[in-house]
């Protein structure tokens, strides 16, 4: 089972966004580590120049562990899916945020397992419909900001992709933001998702993704409280 | 000269050898290695508790990929996901020392008996890429020579290199003959690269009509097996496969010539047997035998001595 991508996701402008976020904030591809491993997440490194390992699927975190002891002249960026980051790779990024390890990472939450064909992740909504759950997902999503806060990240973002300058400016901060730093970009994923959901479009579902009310922006550390 | 614990030889022969960076969860049957570690790898973030096998497996490689050299301590059990982690450094040539040791569960029932039972998982196929080389102590000075050596092998070869302990070889507390100015384990500018260590030990099998093989705490039950066999007029001799995986083919058959037989005498369920036997070549003349236990958790040189007299 899988599915057709759709181009309305975002993910190839998201790359450019932070290949050029990454030149803004002067860190050049010599100062660089990119870690991905498997999900729509890791085409997101494929913008960006430079070093960047592939890992089994799950390890991206303490792969970049190791990495960030062994090379502490470099920046060691990781990208997860929602998928590896609450999933298969979960406890990693608790351990992570909680040690503090020397890592950037960048969630694509797209709310769905999309590479498989559609079935319910870690952060799929209560009620969001797959084409393994039709009927609706039975749990709440889990809230990977609020989790990555919570186990102890130094630095947390969230922004939705299609928002352009503000992302921009999110993406320069994360570039340097303190490690162990977390930022989660909210996606669209019409194929496997939207259009299970009562999307006419990929471009209602983004729509209403822009009008749902996600905290967004720098979470923490925090620069006043949040309404 | 120093007392050291076969895991305590591990960490500081690994350390000799250019370890730079330690991950590992730590169980009983392990936590000396990760504690040796911890004392030794002193700058920051150089020794880390993981949070599981596989995230200590990747660390490792994440500090061989980065340029250092990372080395991690997992239960044999624990291999499972772990594995393809191992493979991928030998696909994608990432230096890395693992230890695995034992090979039950590390259930506090019957930690006091040993277990080879790892043998056969550690021979990780895959088709198209080399098998990693594990290698297999046989005291705490052979932990120390082979950590050591393995190290410098993980580097030369750029891949993952495995050293597979039974839970009597790790928790047995030996001399081992430092080099001069080295601390505890705090040899960290490694000295003269070892020569590779040989793939085999032999004894007395020049002229033997009965080979025992046999690696780790076995192998010395068995030598002693194969001196009162002489005794007794038995022409028993030893082969132990210091390198367990790829299992030393050339050297097996170089020292089985025609009409002897062979006796495999390992701690599991004769997982060692099976690949001898398998392939059919060493022993086709003569008879593969196998001496299994994988319940009284020892096999002592009175047994050994009563199967070469059967096979003899």
């Amino acid at each position: 089972m899988s599915v057709a991508c759709a181009p309305s996701c975002g993910l190839d402008q998201l790359g450019r966004r932070v290949a050029a976020a990454l030149e803004r904030a002067r860190i050049s591809p010599r100062d660089r580590i990119v870690v991905t491993s498997g999900g729509c997440a890791s085409f997101v490194a494929d913008s960006i120049e430079g070093a960047h390992h592939r890992v089994p699927l799950g390890r991206s975190l303490p792969f970049g562990l190791g990495l960030a002891s062994a090379a502490p002249s470099r920046a060691i960026y990781v990208f997860l899916g929602d998928g590896e980051a609450a999933g298969v790779g979960g406890n990693h990024l608790i351990h992570a945020a909680r040690r503090g390890d020397r890592i950037r990472t960048l969630v694509v939450n797209n709310e769905v397992l999309g590479g498989p064909g559609g079935f319910p992740s870690p952060t799929t909504p209560l009620g969001g419909r797959t084409a393994a759950t039709p009927s609706g997902s039975t749990s709440p999503g889990l809230d990977l900001a609020a989790l990555a806060g919570t186990a102890g990240a130094a630095w947390v973002g969230r922004e939705i992709v299609s928002a352009g300058e503000s992302l921009d400016a999110l993406l320069e901060e994360f570039a340097t933001a303190t490690p162990f730093a977390f930022l989660e970009i909210v996606a669209p994923c019409y194929p496997a998702f939207g259009r299970w959901n009562g999307f006419a479009s990929p471009e209602a579902m983004r729509e209403a993704l822009a009008e749902r009310a996600l905290a967004v922006g720098r979470l923490w550390p925090r620069r006043e409280a949040l309404p | 000269m120093k007392l050291l614990l076969g895991n305590e030889a591990v960490a500081a022969g690994a350390i000799a050898g250019g370890v730079t960076f330690f991950a590992g969860y730590p169980l009983a049957a392990t936590s000396e290695i990760h504690l040796a570690f911890f004392r030794s790898l002193q700058s920051p973030g150089a020794a880390v508790v993981a949070e599981d096998t596989d995230s200590a497996v990747a660390a490792a490689l994440g500090a061989g990929a980065g340029g250092g050299l990372g080395a991690t301590a997992l239960a044999g059990p624990t291999l499972g996901a772990a594995e393809e982690l191992v493979l991928y450094g030998t696909d994608f040539r990432i230096p890395a020392l693992i230890a695995v040791l034992g090979g039950r569960s590390d259930f506090s029932e019957r930690m006091e008996s040993a277990e080879q039972g790892a043998a056969s998982r550690l021979r990780l196929h895959r088709a198209g890429s080399p098998l990693p080389p594990v290698w297999v102590p046989a005291s705490s000075a052979d932990c120390y020579a082979l950590a050591k050596a393995a190290a410098h092998e993980a580097v030369a070869r750029s891949a993952p290199v495995l050293l597979y302990l039974d839970d009597v070889i790790a928790h047995l507390r030996e001399p081992v003959l430092l080099p001069v100015g080295s601390g505890d384990a705090e040899a960290t500018t490694a000295d003269s690269p070892p020569s590779s260590p040989e793939p085999v030990e032999l004894y007395r099998t020049r002229d033997a009509t009965v080979i025992v093989v046999a690696f780790g705490i076995v192998a010395r039950a068995a030598r002693t097996a194969v001196r009162l066999a002489r005794e007794q007029g038995l022409r028993a001799g030893l082969f132990r496969p210091v390198r367990l995986w790829p299992f030393p083919v050339a050297e097996l058959e170089a020292a089985v010539g025609r009409e002897r037989a062979i006796l495999v005498a390992e701690l599991n369920d004769g997982q060692v047997w099976e690949a001898i036997a398998a392939r059919g070549s060493a022993g086709a003349r003569g008879s593969v035998r196998s001496l299994a236990e994988s319940r009284e958790g020892m096999l002592t040189p009175a047994r050994i001595l009563a199967a070469i007299r059967e096979a003899a």
